[in-house]
């Protein structure tokens, strides 16, 4: 993309997208953290995992207020305003994507039981991790194919979701004792699953962000379809 | 004097510009462009239709076969570089470029389908269905009163009296300005402040019922607020008017008009409704050009 006429401007879009990114990895290490504690139990981990969502809370707010003076002081047009517009709508996902993640750590407690006795949480901690790595890159490559790939993997979640709650049921008719750790674990794949759906909107805002076209509410395959009829037109 | 060439042949139909759709308009694809299928919506009348504009001042040619449909009851807006042709578009309008020595002219402008560079076009009566405010606020050297009295007088919109009374009061309330002059009708309009002399021009456009108000950089210089009360002018005025703006500010542009229309050499680059046109340009110069990344 050509320079800003203001370098100033194009200075601080790079502050955006680097506040951004840290966002991202702070996030991303917090799921990673909180699923570590739940598979191994550890409290203090969950705890670090907790004390960390501070950070996070930190970065939305310096981010909303690095996107409100944009507006106020360039008013942003076209690709540059639909930047803007996204990454307020990206930090709120990763706030809350954050926020599962210590939900998740906060079950550890509740846990007398290894989850690794649920395979399906171990395909859905895989499947979650991919898709938010995906996102990330897709955001920074302003590449839709692969946000296009993310939202289509949200699926894949989200059938693992349902079967990881099959077992979860089987296996607290099978051991009563047990109930409250099959549901602590439950309340984790519930959290994955909702943190999929994080990852999904961020997929959708970097799709816009790039071809112009809402994608919300929109299916997957209309999503291709848009995605091609911009190639086409590029 | 203008020549006004006027292609001998019939006069290809004008399709309704689909406005949802991007425009470009230059050298060959202005065929393409009036022999189009789009009958765009048909609640929508276009109130102006450009077709293939071609001027030159002397040897420079400043518009490319521009082809456009301006929509009735709507604020269009033309946005783009100093020197790219919008004033230039404007002022065929209204044939105010006829009193250039060497300006040369191709193509049609027609005003509710009638071509108002034919032979028979009285220009003094084109005016007053095309009115236009200039970029410097140039009210008479009249009272307040015959600034708004003395055009409907000659045209006889309106006679002394009662009934000029009423026809001033009006202009001057729906140009906002009554309140703020009522009292003090008889003093020179040049007394008031700028926007408030701004605001008496439109009064003073307005007062020979035009179907068109041409605006040529209205608030470029004004102050904020009274950028602000000629904004909220044009907003109220569209209702009755059609009304076409050259702006350099594009949020003034974003925030008045319904279309927008992006020229860059002469040509027009893009045509788009006001809101794709600020958030999603389909062309890249338009977008360069809205983001400050251009040149």
């Amino acid at each position: 993309m050509p320079r800003h006429t203001l370098s100033r401007f194009d200075t601080e879009l790079v502050a955006l997208d680097d506040l951004i990114l840290s966002m991202f990895k702070l996030t991303q290490h917090n799921i990673k953290g909180a699923l570590k504690a739940i598979y191994s139990g550890d409290e203090a981990l969950a705890e670090k995992v907790t004390s960390q969502d501070e950070a996070v809370n930190a970065l939305e707010v310096q981010i909303d207020e690095l996107a409100r003076r944009l507006i106020v002081t360039h008013q942003p047009a076209a690709s540059d305003l639909r930047q803007v517009f996204a990454a307020t709508k990206i930090v709120t996902d990763l706030e809350r994507i954050s926020d599962l993640a210590i939900d998740i750590a906060g079950e550890v407690a509740r846990l007398d039981v290894g989850a690794e006795r649920v395979g399906q949480l171990k395909v859905m901690q895989k499947l979650v991790m991919a898709q938010i790595k995906g996102a990330r890159k897709a955001y920074f490559d302003r590449d839709v194919e692969a946000a296009h790939q993310v939202i289509e993997q949200d699926g894949v979640v989200n059938d693992a979701y349902e079967a990881c709650q099959r077992v979860m049921l089987t296996l607290m008719l099978e051991s009563t004792k047990q109930i409250t750790s099959y549901l602590a674990l439950s309340n984790v794949a519930a959290g994955l699953g909702r943190i999929g759906d994080h990852i999904t909107n961020i997929a959708e805002m970097t799709i816009y962000m790039v071809i112009r076209h809402e994608v919300r509410h929109v299916s997957p395959e209309r999503i291709q379809a848009l995605i091609q009829e911009q190639d086409d037109d590029d | 004097m203008t020549e006004a060439l006027i292609s001998d042949g019939p006069v290809a139909r004008i399709p309704a510009v689909n406005l949802s759709s991007p425009l470009t308009m230059e050298g060959n694809d202005v065929a393409d462009a009036i022999s189009g299928e789009s009958e765009g919506d048909p609640t929508l009348n276009n109130m102006i239709a450009i077709e293939n504009l071609r001027l030159w001042y002397g040897e420079h040619q400043a518009l490319h076969g521009i082809t456009m449909n301006i929509r009735e009851r709507y604020v269009t807006a033309f946005i783009g570089p100093s020197g790219c042709g919008k004033s230039t578009l404007l002022r065929c309008v209204n044939r105010m470029n006829d009193r250039i020595a060497d300006c040369r002219i191709q193509g049609r402008v027609s005003l509710d389908g009638m071509d108002i560079y034919e032979p028979k076009v009285d220009v003094v009566r084109l005016r007053t269905r095309v009115g236009m405010v200039f970029q410097k606020p140039n009210p008479f050297p009249k009272t307040i009163y015959e600034n708004i009295a003395f055009a409907p007088r000659i045209h006889g919109v309106a006679q002394k009296g009662s009934e000029m009374d009423e026809l001033v009061e009006t202009c001057l309330r729906r140009a906002g300005l009554w309140d703020e002059v009522k009292d003090k009708l008889q003093q020179p309009g040049t007394a008031l402040s700028g926007g408030q002399q701004q605001r008496l021009c439109i009064a003073r456009t307005i007062a020979v019922r035009p179907d068109v108000i041409l605006m040529d950089e209205p608030c470029s210089a004004l102050d904020p607020i009274a950028t602000a009360k000629i904004e909220e002018l044009i907003d109220e005025l569209k209702n009755e008017f059609t009304i076409v703006i050259v702006t350099h500010n594009m949020q003034q542009a974003a925030r008045v008009s319904d279309y927008t229309a992006f020229f860059y050499l002469g040509a027009l680059v893009e045509y788009q409704d006001t809101n794709t046109m600020f958030t999603s340009p389909h062309k890249t110069q338009t977008e360069d050009y809205i983001t400050g990344r251009f040149g």
